[in-house]
């Protein structure tokens, strides 16, 4: 049985490389052939350890074909996936108008940047175009979930007397950080103010979440500017009196009303939330996998 | 991936001067291996010191294969085996700045109290040089002699003559405020004041709780119950709660902040819920001691009990007998108060510390008096002022501050808090004209 299978096995590496001899192209193996062709790209003087699984993936493929496999999607690159931690079954455009996340300001208090955003404008009122506040929403959903499932460190901030309370509850549910007082000068640029926490091995945040874009003078939000200038990443929810062009990923939507933050919050909780389950899953799993190669 | 080896033939020229030798080593394991073992092949061609340093380096365990293993040799300027002087290789001792600028570095206590005692040796030396008296020599005086001693004109603060205190200068251990990775504990801590907010945030948490505990009992049709009596207590001061609460400094917009906070979590009905947090920022008054000096009682022939005190307000001094288990006499240089005192707001004056207390008709006095005004006055904004045996407000205000000091003696001490806060027991002498 196992003499048939080497052959088979070598015989369809053989195969899929004979094929493609001409016209070298990849999409024309199958997936069962593409595990071959790739596990055929190691180095020539491997070490060791890899020539053992190699070996070991070959010659007794049949018993443990299923364990290897598995191997292989989680080895997959979550990156590649469109929606890994499924995050654009969280909300729908019905969810966004209920919690009324498609009222922007008056007409006079347009910024014209968030032209492309707006459906319209009613009764002097502009009104957000939902189906691109989703597309938006998603994007950013999904990289808060990637970085949360790579242990990044997520600040929420809102500098709103109404809904700080409610931020810095959802960062606690989450396990991450808000700050929602008022903002220092010179937080993440300036040196001297934080020279023992930095200097002690204390990180900046590697994404910044905004909830509103402005400072309770309805100024922007001097914390935009500090992580442009220091090179972290921003999500934030954009309301049509405001500058979204520094934000990486901006969300066209209200950020005034009680039900938008509150439907906002819960979101951004569910999607940290899902990245850290699935960092924890996987963990396990490959601790399972760790023993059962190490009984065989 | 593959590195490029050295040519290891150098080595084998076993004269004069030696060079720095790097070898980088490659990837995989095994190419690590043949490398050292071709190197230790050829290490008896050369100097024995060399050796030794070699030896030891490519036998030392490779834990990242990646690193490269370098060598720094002694380096000889002259082939002369007489006239070689060793050179070192200059070389930054980059741990120990790095240690300097970080602070890292951990003092003994004792070394620290030795520094301590020296410096407040020096203060006392400066005091001397100033011509100052050393006891009562401040850091503002040390920071001014020294500006007078040592002039600077150097932009640069830190880098002026400085004498500071050691624990100024030797941080506080320092504590640990995040975990390996670099992650924080705290989730309120990007906002520097991770204490203080908090506790702000845990006060709203309860106002809100209390809401919805309102709103239940206004459906089951309860009224809301008195407003929480605080007692005899005042809030903590900025220094007191940086001290205890925190152990950071804030600015007093902060400790403002955070006193509204608090003191909107008191105004809500039903807050006696969270007495506990609230109690925490509070302190008891504190009794201060008079400087009238001690009083006694004495028992006199009726058997009542009297104390004598004195009073004084402006120029005028009074001599007050204050008589337990009386009717409310008031007798001022012989004659009842109501002679004595023409003008009704001069009675209401004396009788002050009764009626805030509820005493009106517990006791007797007996007081002597005199000074205050007395005589013309000149012609001020064209109106001419008269002595015309009216004008008493002064002794008015001595008896009433002797009547206020003798009571202290009858009543409890939260009473005589209260006189104090309704400003009858400490008078700033006045002396105005």
């Amino acid at each position: 049985m196992k003499r048939i299978s080497t052959l088979c096995s070598c015989s369809a590496y053989a195969s899929a490389f004979i094929q493609s001899t001409n016209s070298f192209s990849l999409r024309t193996l199958t997936s069962h052939q593409m595990f071959y062709f790739k596990s055929s790209m190691k180095p020539l003087f491997p070490s060791s350890k890899t020539q053992q699984s190699f070996l070991r993936t070959v010659q007794s493929e049949p018993k443990i074909q299923v364990a290897t496999l598995q191997k292989n999607t989680e080895r997959e690159n979550p990156l590649l996936h469109s929606d890994f931690f499924g995050v654009k079954s969280l909300v729908t455009i019905e969810d966004l108008y209920k919690a009324r996340v498609h009222f922007g300001h008056t007409k006079g208090c347009r910024n014209e940047l968030m032209k492309p955003y707006l459906f319209g404008c009613r009764l002097g009122t502009d009104i957000f175009d939902l189906d691109v506040t989703l597309q938006h929403l998603h994007r950013a959903l999904n990289f808060l979930a990637h970085m949360a499932f790579r242990k990044a460190i997520i600040l929420f901030i809102m500098k709103s007397h109404q809904h700080g309370h409610a931020v810095e509850k959802l960062a606690q549910e989450c396990g991450e950080f808000a700050h929602t007082r008022a903002w220092g000068h010179g937080t993440f640029t300036n040196n001297k103010i934080n020279p023992r926490e930095l200097k002690g091995g204390i990180k900046l945040p590697d994404l910044c979440v905004f909830l509103s874009l402005q400072d309770t003078v309805q100024d922007r939000h001097l914390a935009i500017d500090e992580c442009a200038k220091v090179g972290i990443a921003t999500i934030g929810i954009c309301d049509s009196n405001v500058n979204p062009s520094i934000i990486t990923y901006p969300v066209p939507a209200n950020d005034d009303s009680l039900q938008s933050i509150e439907l906002f919050c819960s979101l951004f909780k569910k999607a940290v939330l899902l990245g850290k389950e699935k960092r924890l899953d996987i963990e396990n799993s490959s601790q399972s996998v760790k023993t059962a190669d190490s009984t065989e | 991936m593959l590195y490029l080896v050295t040519p290891l033939n150098f080595f084998l020229d076993s004269r004069c001067y030696h060079k720095r030798v790097t070898l980088y080593l490659c990837n995989f394991a095994m190419w690590n291996h043949c490398l050292k073992c071709f190197a230790l092949r050829n290490i008896n061609s050369l100097n024995a010191d060399i050796q030794v340093q070699l030896r030891q380096c490519l036998l030392a365990p490779v834990t990242m294969v990646n690193k490269p293993i370098s060598l720094v040799i002694e380096r000889y300027i002259s082939t002369s085996q007489h006239l070689h002087r060793k050179i070192r290789l200059m070389t930054v001792d980059r741990d120990n700045v790095n240690l300097q600028l970080k602070k890292q570095v951990r003092y003994s206590e004792d070394y620290i109290q030795h520094k301590i005692d020296e410096h407040n040796l020096g203060v006392r030396r400066l005091a001397a040089m100033m011509g100052e008296d050393p006891d009562s020599f401040t850091n503002e005086d040390v920071k001014k002699a020294i500006q007078y001693l040592f002039p600077s004109s150097l932009t640069a603060k830190p880098a002026r003559p400085q004498m500071e205190h050691p624990s100024v200068v030797f941080p506080a251990k320092i504590k640990l405020q995040a975990n390996k990775e670099g992650r924080p504990h705290h989730y309120l801590f990007y906002t520097r004041q991770p204490a203080l907010y908090g506790l702000m945030h845990e006060a709203y948490d309860c106002i809100l709780d209390l809401h919805s505990y309102a709103d239940k009992m206004r459906k089951m049709g309860q009224r809301p119950p008195k407003p929480l009596d605080l007692g005899l207590t005042h809030w903590l001061s900025k220094e007191d709660i940086e001290k205890e609460v925190l152990s950071s400094k804030i600015s007093d917009d902060l400790y403002n902040q955070f006193i509204t906070q608090i003191e909107r979590l008191v105004e809500e009905p039903y807050s006696e819920k969270y007495k506990d947090f609230i109690m925490k920022f509070r302190r008891k008054l504190v009794q201060r001691e008079l400087s009238t000096g001690t009083l006694e009682k004495e028992v006199g022939k009726d058997g009542r009990e009297f104390v004598r005190c004195q009073g004084f307000r402006k120029t005028a001094r009074a001599d007050v007998k204050l008589i337990a288990n009386g009717s409310g006499k008031i007798t001022i240089n012989g004659k009842p108060m109501q002679e004595f005192f023409n003008i009704i707001a001069d009675r209401e004056t004396v009788v002050t510390p009764f009626i805030f207390l509820g005493i009106l008709l517990r006791f007797d006095v007996e007081a002597t008096v005199d000074g205050g005004f007395q005589g013309n006055w000149m012609m001020l904004h064209g109106k001419q002022y008269f002595h015309d045996g009216t004008r008493k407000s002064a002794m008015a205000g001595a008896i009433r501050y002797g009547i206020s000091s003798a009571i202290r003696l009858f009543i409890s001490p939260e009473q005589i808090e209260i006189m104090r806060r309704g400003g009858l027991i400490d008078i700033i002498f006045k002396l105005v004209c």
